[in-house]
């Protein structure tokens, strides 16, 4: 080959890995959940929660939360909490093991406590006007402090952990359809637009929403949940397209993982999904019933 | 230097540049005999002649300047065009689509002019290839098929298209509009008169967007209003929710969201928030006028736009899966998503009619009536073993790269998935 074709195709190549997005973390898989202890199979999960401890999975059609040891990474099924007449959609939990699950039903937020009982719906307290709501998803910090996506009102609602009124974000002009947020660890907000493509972010202590990345479309098909992995980096589950995709805190996008099917590692139209601090990552492979659970590795 | 001498080079130089302009000029850039011209083309295109007889002749045709649009010895362009067929015209027209237009006729945009023009000459104005109408109805067969059709017609329209559109695009307006509405409309309606007031129940109407109730190419009903009326429009109850004509905002709505439209259709909004899932744009700021129009619509059911248009607005990825699919799904393909899906809420996941994919497919599929690979409750996935075969277990509904919806090229590849003991 003569040097200067080789030269041609190394500065191809240069040029390939250059504009090529980066993933910046692997992702080992680490199980599969299918059942619970009883060996009920999961029918439809649309929503997991995780903490240090636990992870809680909302098993949608079975109208019902289960709830899996996490211990040395391994995962044991622990508790069944069942819930008739609940559409549990998606969860978090806190760090004492709470729960708070969206009712599809009601579009609610209920909270469930760390037994299994019931303890009511959120309700918020001192909300300016309007006073009615409409959560589409929801996230706790580590206060306990409730973000509220409220598509009714259009604004970003952040409560305490008594639901008391703290403050609100109005969504920004322009948008598609927010279908969920995230926190930052610094505290800032993300806002992820399912329909234009589009993440936007508050930085902690900003009072409105600045336009991140308006070119997801070109990465995802239909992202519908959103979750930050603790150290700055954003995690979306494609539900239409069946895969995740990583994006920095800039907005930039880092790469995509998986695909439509069956097996492990594999999706066929994924829910939510949950990172803990471990990078312990699990996602509601919703229709295969089964939740899937990986490690983030570092670099 | 004395002023004679100054003089005297200023008249050199004036004289040797205006000989050097005129060689430049006469020998252009094919470098052809003073006066050849068009003329040397037409000692072999003879047919172009009668071209030239037309009443419009393109210019650079009239002037005898076919090198303006042809390479007369190579090119790497049909009709030895000396650029890109649609591109050349725009070396000359280049205003024709203003910068940031807000709308442009889509074979403008794509450069086609000669979809339109005659690039050499025509019996009508602007070296269109059909006089009035006719050319948009070419395209806008649909279009044209309907305002024949209709009971009540607008009169402009009747007469050309161009009494209310630009051809080539809009810096201001969309729809390629002379003008925005009700500007547009204003210029022919008058809207002080009692009649006028009293057929509007007195509210500002001249402020507003006329087209959200009257179809502007005609309709089926009186007064040109779209055929689907709203009923508080067609009794005339705007203050069923809009403020009272006389007030600061009489457009303004008594209610926002679903809670304006759950006065008349609690029903059917009742039904829908006692299902499990919800299609959340419907409880959201816009609620039920993302999808459907609150006054009057050509499309059934108040559809702000066809069905697929409507659904496309967020769901664009599924519409262009189905658009690559090699194999058309026949209800997408005819924007009938309500075939499948509940647009308002479901019980299940997909908002699908159905419990079941099975019982979905075989509304149309009756595959039942027929020898089948085995599906339904008892038949376990070999690949899950929380799954049981249904139709979406080989099937992508909405379309893949491959033939039937298939997930994989081929149907070994997709058997052997399962199969695994005949994977080669």
């Amino acid at each position: 080959m003569r040097q200067s074709s080789l030269h041609k195709i190394l500065v191809c190549l240069l040029g390939v890995l250059v504009a090529a997005p980066v993933w910046a973390a692997k992702i080992k898989h680490q199980g599969t959940l299918y059942a619970d202890g009883a060996n009920l199979a999961l029918n439809l999960p649309e929503g997991v929660a995780c903490n240090e401890k636990s992870l809680v999975v909302a098993d949608t059609a079975n109208s019902r939360l289960v709830r899996y040891a996490l211990t040395a990474q391994s995962l044991t099924p622990e508790a069944v909490f069942p819930l008739p007449e609940v559409v549990p959609l998606t969860l978090q939990t806190t760090a004492a093991g709470d729960i708070y699950l969206l009712n599809g039903k009601t579009r609610e937020i209920v909270k469930v406590g760390r037994s299994g009982e019931v303890q009511g719906k959120v309700e918020p307290k001192g909300l300016p006007a309007p006073s009615a709501f409409v959560p589409r998803s929801f996230k706790l910090d580590k206060e306990g402090n409730i973000y509220l996506l409220d598509i009714l009102s259009e604004r970003v609602l952040v409560l305490d952990s008594s639901a008391s009124y703290v403050r609100h974000l109005p969504f920004p002009q322009g948008y598609g359809f927010f279908s969920d947020l995230a926190l930052s660890p610094q505290g800032g907000i993300y806002l992820l637009d399912s329909v234009a493509g589009a993440l936007y972010l508050a930085a902690p202590g900003a009072q409105s929403f600045a336009l991140l990345n308006s070119n997801l479309k070109e990465y995802v098909n239909f992202a519908t949940s959103l979750a930050s992995d603790g150290r700055g980096d954003l995690y979306l589950v494609d539900q239409y397209g069946s895969g995740l995709a990583m994006v920095g805190g800039d907005g930039g996008f880092k790469g995509r993982k998986f695909g439509m099917g069956w097996e492990d590692g594999q999706f066929f139209y994924p829910g939510q999904l949950c990172i803990n601090d471990q990078g312990i990552l699990a996602v509601a492979d919703r229709n295969n019933n089964r939740v899937q659970v990986f490690n983030i590795l570092e670099d | 230097m004395r002023l004679r001498e100054i003089l005297a080079i200023v008249f050199y130089a004036g004289l040797f540049l205006s000989l050097f302009a005129a060689v430049a000029g006469a020998e252009g850039p094919f470098k052809l005999k003073p006066g050849a011209g068009g003329k040397l083309c037409l000692s072999c295109h003879g047919a172009f002649s009668g071209k030239l007889q037309a009443k419009h002749v393109h210019t650079p045709l009239a002037k005898g300047e076919c090198s303006g649009c042809h390479n007369p010895h190579a090119s790497n362009h049909g009709m030895l065009l000396s650029g890109d067929a649609n591109a050349i015209c725009y070396n000359c027209h280049d205003s024709v689509v203003p910068p940031e237009a807000k709308s442009v006729h889509q074979v403008v945009g794509e450069g086609k002019c000669v979809a339109c023009h005659d690039p050499h000459s025509s019996d009508n104005p602007a070296n269109l290839l059909r006089g009035g109408s006719a050319l948009c109805f070419e395209c806008h067969k649909e279009l044209g098929e309907k305002i024949a059709a209709n009971k009540f017609g607008h009169s402009p329209v009747k007469k050309n298209c161009l009494g209310c559109h630009t051809p080539h695009a809009s810096a201001q307006t969309t729809g390629l509009l002379t003008k925005q509405d009700p500007a547009l409309c204003l210029d022919c309606h008058k809207t002080d008169g009692a009649t006028f007031k009293k057929k509007h129940m007195n509210y500002p109407v001249e402020q507003a967007r006329c087209s959200t109730c009257h179809d502007p190419h005609g309709s089926n009903s009186g007064a040109i209003l779209a055929d689907h009326v709203h009923a508080p429009i067609k009794n005339q109850m705007c203050a069923q929710c809009h403020n009272e004509p006389d007030s600061a905002q009489p457009f303004a709505v008594k209610k926002s969201s679903f809670e304006l439209c759950q006065g008349c259709h609690y029903e059917m909004v009742n039904t829908a928030f006692g299902k499990n899932r919800l299609h959340w744009p419907l409880v959201d700021k816009t609620g039920c006028i993302n999808c459907h129009t609150p006054h009057a619509s050509s499309e059934p059911g108040l559809l702000k736009d066809t069905m697929s248009a409507v659904c496309g607005q967020c769901h664009a990825d599924t519409l262009a899966r189905q658009e690559r699919s090699q194999t058309k799904h026949q209800p997408i393909h005819d924007g009938e998503c309500t075939v499948c899906h509940s647009p308002h809420a479901s019980d299940t996941v997909f908002l699908q009619k159905e419990a079941s994919s099975i019982a979905s497919c075989a509304q149309c599929h009756d595959w039942q009536t027929h020898s089948s690979h085995p599906i339904g409750a008892e038949v376990v996935d070999p690949r899950n073993r929380n799954l049981t075969l249904d139709c979406l277990s080989c099937h992508r509904t909405h379309g893949t790269e491959y033939v039937k919806f298939l997930y994989y090229a081929d149907v070994q590849t997709l058997c052997v998935q399962c199969h695994t003991k005949y994977r080669r």
